[in-house]
């Protein structure tokens, strides 16, 4: 049945376009060094019809199914792209225009790239460790084109000289590892559509690692962070290991497990930073990571090596420096990153999702991918310090290659003041925090009267008074000695006396005060009490040593005593006052032992 | 500016700052010298029991409560299942989902693994508050510091509870110390409440670790202590007769223990307590009614009576079976070589060997010589309270040295004593070199005839307890950074070159059992491996840690033990897809399975079916074990030796020795050149430590292999 389809898409094809153009020379070379089959071909296409500004290409019926990628780019102009406007029901039947008109006779050389994915097959199907992976590809001899071809070649490169057979069609030439079907006339003057079935059974023992999942997650932070993880489920999809596996062969013989795994290579972007390899189970302590300077080179070694037919899961993740990626213009962001990275060399993705974690508060989202995907519905992601949830686009597509590494560009909205959000929250969950304590600690919540603690807070409280009120009375004594020597100084006598009313006054009031305190506190506590009266009697000497020595610098200015007996008076007072000062302070530190 | 306001604090506020302080610094010590694994490996989970406690707890995270207590797991002891809702302690998963659960209400995305790994850690951090309170009811709030500041560091407690040994006890320890300063509050008060709340407390310790015996015969001892020293009061009364009756019936909740609380043996003397309880009560009751003439007639006639029910009730229970017989792990705390002598998968547990007097002082260093001053101390100034803490040591004290793993349980006691004992001697030498100090100002004028060198001696003192300290404390986060903080999943090794070899093989094996068998494949290994390959690889095992039945590992042991054809038949009828051995004769990895061999055998042949098995047929005629071509020759033909030694005869693993060296046993094997007929190398890691195989299906007529 899809014989048949196929057959007749090509009829139509034959009869629409082939009056118009044909194939002066096709260049095809079938790249079967890997596990993937890359096809180039050149072609050289003759316009023997009007003006035409577009050709049509089909892709080979024989393997269709497996294309994964295709591309065509203009031979001679430094690699052009050509625009694919694909029609066909299908879509293996593609419409490429032209850059420009081709007039009748006009040449045009043009390159296609396909890669095909699964489209060799092991043969046989199960090897033992220490036997050779061998590889059937089936192909055709002929580029498959709508159009007429007046010459072809293909060469198909071959990863090792071990060939175990090949179809012989056209005498080809076999020269080490390259296979050439050319020269002799069964390559001329080919008609449309022609189709002449190839096998070759060659040995490959190249890694046949297939990507059968890989979620990449890429977290963006404004606060200057991209963190990109992917997990990935990898499998061996070459020949299946059959009987034991030998550790003691896969160390000590030199050809065993040829056709095994035991680490590739993941490139990372130069700017990645705390990378981590890990599983489900932990750490995987066996890799390696080497910075060039465009590059990080990740190399990943599994925890067991990869025979045919097993399989293993592992994520790895790394920090990209978000000014690399993401641009602003107001508040407009765009965030350009690639869609699919690097994981192995000629990777190929069965599964892929990408799954793009804005910041919180990201409005206007418009994403805009390399090639079509599917766009699945956004999603909401809580983690550390969120209210609403950040948003999550998620795009899925399937069957990716190497190819398919190529930037997507996110734009949206972001109001920067939502940066705040989230220390605004820590430091109110903070206050709260403190806050609950506080009142838990200063309110008292007991519904008991708690007659000893209530005496002790009240005796609390009046210390504290009788502190205030006691450096109040040291700032007197500080004015009583500025008055004297100022007296001294200008000999104003009443000036003097004013002021010395003025002190006495406030001296007083404070003196005053304690003593209601100490009425006060004398029920509650006698020793406290008892203290605060030792503290005002100290005041009271203080006091009369203060008033005799403004007495005696009066007799001074009144010249009623000479100037060595004021020296030698004074000295003693202060020396005094000093020592009632110093009882007094230490007093007022142990009134609250 | 600063200075000041820290000095015009009341004195009361400097005192609660400076315990904060101290108390802070503590915590965060206890979690930090915990670390050591995670900084040096990787946030991981370690050993065997954490695997089955994280697995589990993952259930429970994902699936909820529910689920979690209804839980029949088929992939562990093939073909019998478990129920695991039934036959755990589930505290621990508790707790450990329910903070990650409020977490991650608060979109604080913690991973599961992470939460596991660090509950240890941080339950010893509310441990080290814990003892604080506890040693401060019972002395003063410098000798709480002092034994905070010692539980946060000391090795016997840090042994079980490093990050990422998620087991019951990391939380268990906590509990019962809670536990027991709500008992000493309730003592101290006589409040219902404080009853209440111990009860609390106890039935979280019950929901968590099967050391709760301890606890519920270490209060009853401590009210009998009370009563035959006169110091019954009314306070005992009510503190005991809530915590028993709402304990109990609390207890009870917990499906694993069930009915057990009334009727094994090892609750009994709780029991009994409380009834006593009442009798004395009754009796002081009488006495102060009736003349004493009266009350001695009284008396005689009851002590007959009650004496003569009880112990006919005693007899008659145990001999109808109502009264649970003693369990063997009982026993063997009382008798340390009962064990030994009748179960060997007990005594085959190393945790379960009598300790050492080196492992006494590795663990606890100067605690051990400071404990007695403790008890100096508290039997100095004897006070109901104190008496509890003088029992908990005494007793703990014998049974730590019954089983190494019962250290756990001294450790606690070790440093609250010690904190009492150190802070005594701080604070009475501490004054001495302050009234000396003071009088050197005046330059020598008073000598104390009756204490000469006062000073002298308290500065001495003072510096030998300041060096013994931070001795205890480098001692201690020694210990930590050598023994306790090797995860045992992943080793490492240095290299020739002075680098850091790591083997990861066990999690190599297992991640290549997750991935590359068939989901439904039955794994057979020794019961020790169990835990981990159900949690990493995902696969059904037969046997493992629980060691719930006995003729299962048995039936293991015995295809271990057994030739090929023989271990066929076994392993046909249980049904086993892939064997794994451990091996580390490439290595020199002591623990392998090689090692454990003997009690395969032992296991394997104490029961019926196993009794072909002779534990005398794997030595020498002299008696040794060896794997040498001297020894025996069942042992180099049974399936043990063959799979750990599958071509490991044509491997040369030291220089100048031949092929086939052991490195663990120094020896050339016998037995070299052998092929397996039943089984298939289906994987062996890259250090050879662990070896898989695959057991192949009948052959095409359906006749056994060999």
């Amino acid at each position: 049945m899809r014989v048949i389809n196929i057959l007749s898409i090509g009829f139509v094809y034959f009869v629409l376009a082939s009056a118009e153009l044909i194939n002066e020379d096709v260049n095809r070379v079938i790249d079967l060094r890997s596990h993937l089959v890359k096809v180039t071909t050149t072609v050289t296409l003759r316009n023997r019809g009007g003006p035409v500004s577009e050709f049509k290409f089909i892709v080979d019926p024989t393997h269709n199914k497996q294309l994964a990628h295709i591309s065509f780019t203009q031979a001679d102009d430094e690699g052009k792209v050509l625009k694919k406007v694909s029609s066909g029901s299908d879509d293996k039947l593609f419409t490429v225009s032209l850059p420009s008109k081709l007039e009748n006779d006009g040449t045009f050389r043009f390159t296609a790239e396909e890669v095909y994915a699964n489209a060799l097959s092991p043969f046989p199907k199960e090897i033992t460790q220490s036997q050779n992976q061998l590889m059937v590809y089936r192909g055709n001899h002929f580029y498959y084109s709508p159009y007429k071809s007046d010459s072809q070649s293909t060469a198909v490169e071959l990863p090792s000289k071990t060939v175990e057979s090949f179809t012989k069609f056209g005498n080809p030439e076999k020269e080490e590892t390259t296979i050439k079907y050319e020269g002799t006339k069964d390559f001329d003057n080919v008609p449309p559509n022609s189709q002449n079935s190839m096998k070759i059974h060659f040995e490959n023992n190249n890694p046949f690692l297939t990507v059968s999942q890989l979620t990449r997650v890429v977290e963006v932070s404004h606060w200057g962070n991209i963190a990109v993880e992917e997990s990935i489920d990898v499998r061996h999809t070459g020949a299946k290991l059959k009987g034991s596996f030998s550790r003691y062969d896969y160390q000590r013989m030199p050809n065993s497990g040829a056709a095994s795994v035991k680490s590739f290579k993941t490139i990372l972007p130069a700017a990645a930073s705390d990378v981590y390899y890990r599983d489900e189970i932990g750490n995987i302590s066996t890799s390696n990571l080497l910075k060039t300077d465009d590059s990080v080179e990740f190399e990943i070694r599994p925890r067991y090596p990869l025979f045919g037919g097993w399989k293993t899961f592992y994520y790895f993740g790394y920090n990209l420096p978000s000014y690399v990626h993401i641009f602003i213009r107001g508040d407009l962001h765009a965030l350009k990153m690639r869609f699919v990275d690097h994981v192995m060399d000629d990777q190929m993705i069965e599964d892929f999702t990408l799954k793009i974690i804005l910041p919180e508060g990201a409005k206007n989202i418009k994403l805009d991918t390399p090639y079509p995907a599917e766009r699945l519905p956004d999603q909401l992601h809580h983690t550390y310090l969120d209210t609403v949830g950040r948003p999550v686009i998620i795009v899925r597509k399937s069957n990716l290659v190497e190819q398919h590494i190529e930037d997507f560009v996110l734009s949206y909205n972001f109001n920067r003041m939502l940066l705040l959000q989230e220390p605004l929250l820590i430091s109110a969950a903070f206050f709260l925090l403190f806050f609950t304590v506080l009142i838990i600690v200063r309110l008292d919540f007991s519904i008991a009267y708690d007659q000893a603690s209530e005496a002790k807070m009240r005796v609390q409280g009046v210390i504290e008074q009788v502190q205030a009120l006691q450096a109040r009375r040291e700032k007197c004594y500080e004015a009583y000695e500025a008055a004297v020597s100022k007296y001294k100084a200008s000999k104003d006598h009443t000036t003097f006396v004013n002021t010395r009313k003025s002190i006495e006054k406030d001296h007083k009031e404070a003196t005053n005060n304690i003593q209601q305190l100490v009425m006060k506190v004398r029920e509650d506590a006698i020793d406290t009490a008892d203290k605060v009266g030792n503290l005002n009697h100290i005041d009271g000497t203080l006091r009369d040593k203060y008033s005799s020595m403004m007495q005696l610098a009066e007799k001074l200015i009144s010249k009623k005593v000479s100037r060595d007996q004021y020296v030698d008076q004074s000295g003693k007072l202060n020396k005094s006052i000093d020592d009632l000062k110093e009882k007094a302070s230490e007093t007022v530190d142990n009134l609250l032992v | 500016m600063g200075r000041m306001a820290f000095l015009k604090m009341s004195a009361d506020k400097q005192d609660t700052l400076l315990k904060m302080l101290v108390l802070a610094v503590c915590c965060i010590l206890s979690f930090s010298v915990r670390l050591f694994s995670v900084l040096r490996f990787e946030s991981v989970i370690h050993e065997f029991d954490p695997y089955f406690n994280y697995r589990t707890t993952r259930y429970l995270a994902e699936k909820g409560f529910y689920d979690f207590h209804n839980w029949f797991d088929d992939t562990a002891w093939y073909p019998l299942g478990r129920i695991i809702g039934g036959t755990i302690y589930p505290g621990l998963m508790v707790t450990a989902a329910a903070f990650y659960n409020v977490l991650h209400y608060f979109n604080i995305t913690i991973d599961i693994r992470n939460m596991c790994v660090f509950l240890a850690p941080m339950f010893s951090s509310f441990t080290t508050i814990v003892t604080y309170h506890l040693t401060k009811q019972l002395s003063n709030s410098g000798a709480g510091l002092v034994a905070a500041a010692f539980m946060s560091v000391v090795p016997g407690y840090i042994s079980r509870s490093v990050a990422g040994s998620y087991d019951n006890e990391g939380i268990a320890i906590f509990c019962m110390l809670f536990t027991y300063t709500l008992w000493i509050k309730s003592v101290k008060t006589g409040s219902v409440f404080w009853a209440v709340l111990c009860s609390v407390a106890y039935f979280y310790m019950v929901s968590s670790w099967g050391g709760y015996v301890f606890l519920i015969n270490l209060i009853p001892i401590h009210v009998l202590a009370c009563i035959v020293t006169g110091r019954y009061s009314h306070k005992i009364y009510v503190a005991y007769t809530t915590v028993y009756s709402v304990g109990t019936i609390l207890s009870m909740q917990i499906s694993f223990v069930g009915f057990q609380p009334v009727q094994t043996s090892e609750h009994m003397g709780a029991l009994g307590v409380f009834g006593l309880c009442q009798i004395v009560s009754f009796i002081n009751f009488l006495r102060a009614r009736l003349s004493s003439a009266h009350f001695a007639i009284l008396w005689q006639t009851m002590l007959y009576i009650v004496g003569t029910i009880f112990i006919g009730a005693v007899g008659f229970l145990t001999l109808s079976g109502k009264i649970a017989p003693w369990t063997g792990r009982f026993y063997s705390l009382l008798d340390p070589s009962y064990a030994k002598n009748n179960i060997p998968i007990i005594a085959s547990v190393s945790e379960h060997q009598p300790t050492t007097w080196s492992s006494f002082y590795f663990d606890l260093q100067m605690l051990v010589f400071m404990f007695p001053v403790g008890l100096y101390v508290c039997f100095k100034n004897l006070k109901d309270y104190n008496l509890f803490i003088i029992l908990y040591g005494v007793t703990s004290m014998y049974f730590a040295a019954v089983m190494v793993r019962l250290m756990l349980v001294l450790a606690p006691v070790m440093c609250i004593l010690a904190g009492i004992g150190v802070n005594h001697v701080l604070t009475t030498y501490m004054k001495n070199l302050d009234s000396v100090a003071q009088k050197d100002k005046k330059g020598r004028t008073k000598s104390d005839n009756s204490y000469p060198m006062r000073n002298e001696v308290a500065t001495g003192v003072v510096v030998m307890m300041t060096i013994f300290l931070s001795l205890f404390a480098s001692h201690s986060v020694w210990v930590t950074s050598e023994a306790y903080s090797s995860p045992s999943i992943v080793l490492s090794a240095r290299g020739g070159d002075g680098g850091r070899i790591i083997f990861d093989d066990f999690r190599e094996a297992y991640y290549w059992l997750r991935h590359n068998t068939p989901e439904n494949s039955k794994v057979m290994s020794w019961w020790d491996y169990g835990y981990q390959i159900t949690a990493m690889a995902n696969r059904t095992i037969l046997v493992d840690n629980n060691t719930w039945n006995n003729t299962h590992i048995s039936r293991v042991g015995q295809a271990m033990a057994s030739t090929e054809d023989k271990a066929y038949e076994i392993m046909r009828e249980l049904d086993v897809d892939y064997v794994l051995v451990i091996f580390g004769g490439l290595t020199g990895y002591s623990s392998d399975d090689i090692n454990k061999f003997l009690w395969m055998v032992r296991i394997g042949g104490s029961t019926d079916r196993g009794a072909h098995i002779k534990e005398s047929d794997y030595y020498t005629p002299s008696g040794e074990f060896r794997v040498d071509s001297e020894g025996s020759q069942v042992l180099q033909n049974c399936m043990m030796y063959k799979m750990c030694y599958y071509r490991f005869g044509q491997v040369y693993t030291e220089q100048n020795k031949p092929t086939g060296y052991d490195r663990v046993r120094n020896a050339e094997i016998g037995n070299k050149d052998f092929e397996l007929d039943v089984l298939d190398e289906a994987y062996t890691t890259e250090h050879w430590i662990v070896r898989i195989y695959k057991v192949k299906d009948l052959d095409n007529r359906g006749n056994p292999r060999t």
